[in-house]
């Protein structure tokens, strides 16, 4: 499951719109780092996910 | 300066050391100026492309441009960071296109400098190719571009080969 799916297990009513780059209120990134993606940007009035959250729904 | 033609001067030694003084004419003065602060032609340029396909999900990603076309200040990391870091000041052309192996998902190419999104392709689309162009200063020193790829729902391929998917940036001028 990737970043993407697990924010929106979370908050199902979350459209792709929301992360949309320069105009959503997510922005999910993978700087090709070995890192994996992070939230790079949350602008959204739902509170961002915690990390036990998102690891929860794995 | 006496009168005299420049074929009967004596040759200078070289290599110059760049410390060397040169007439010209500036705004209608005759001033000198230092042999290393005269360029031309020797400004940076880079081109890189997608050696092997690279998968990506939904969200920006950061395309691994790890094969050279040319770089002739090595100023492109194609190996670590993906990124150029131009040794001159000056305003760069910048250009990046991506094609995927054929996904339906939304896409989107970004130049980002410094870590943020500057330039942008058009408004996300479905398709299978997405191309961006900017006009970017850059400092000569700390500033530096990289190239992402933003996939939608379903993520997808972004196809290698360098007509698929390749970022070139050439200095245009100085500050």
């Amino acid at each position: 499951m990737n970043l993407y799916e697990q924010i929106l297990k979370i908050y199902p009513n979350l459209s792709e719109q929301d992360f949309l780059p320069n105009v959503g209120s997510i922005l999910i990134q993978d700087d090709s780092n070995g890192k994996g993606q992070y939230i790079a940007k949350w602008e959204n009035n739902l509170p961002c996910p915690t990390e036990q959250q998102l690891n929860s729904n794995i | 300066m006496s009168n005299s033609t420049i074929s009967n001067l004596t040759s200078a030694t070289t290599p110059l050391a760049g410390t060397e003084l040169v007439p010209l004419v500036q705004s209608g003065t005759t001033k000198k100026a230092m042999v290393s602060d005269i360029k031309f032609n020797t400004a940076p340029t880079f081109s890189a492309y997608l050696g092997a396909n690279q998968s990506v999900s939904t969200g920006q990603t950061k395309i691994q441009l790890n094969t050279k076309l040319w770089d002739t200040n090595t100023n492109y990391d194609n190996s670590t960071n993906y990124r150029f870091t131009p040794t001159v000041a000056g305003y760069y052309q910048v250009n990046f296109y991506a094609n995927t192996t054929g996904s339906t998902s939304l896409i989107q190419c970004s130049i980002y400098l410094n870590g943020s999104n500057v330039a942008s392709g058009s408004e996300p689309t479905t398709g299978n190719a997405s191309q961006v162009a900017a006009v970017i200063y850059m400092n000569g020193s700390t500033d530096y571009i990289e190239f992402y790829f933003y996939s939608g729902v379903g993520g997808g391929t972004v196809a290698s080969g360098k007509a698929n998917t390749c970022a070139s940036a050439i200095w245009v001028r100085g500050t």
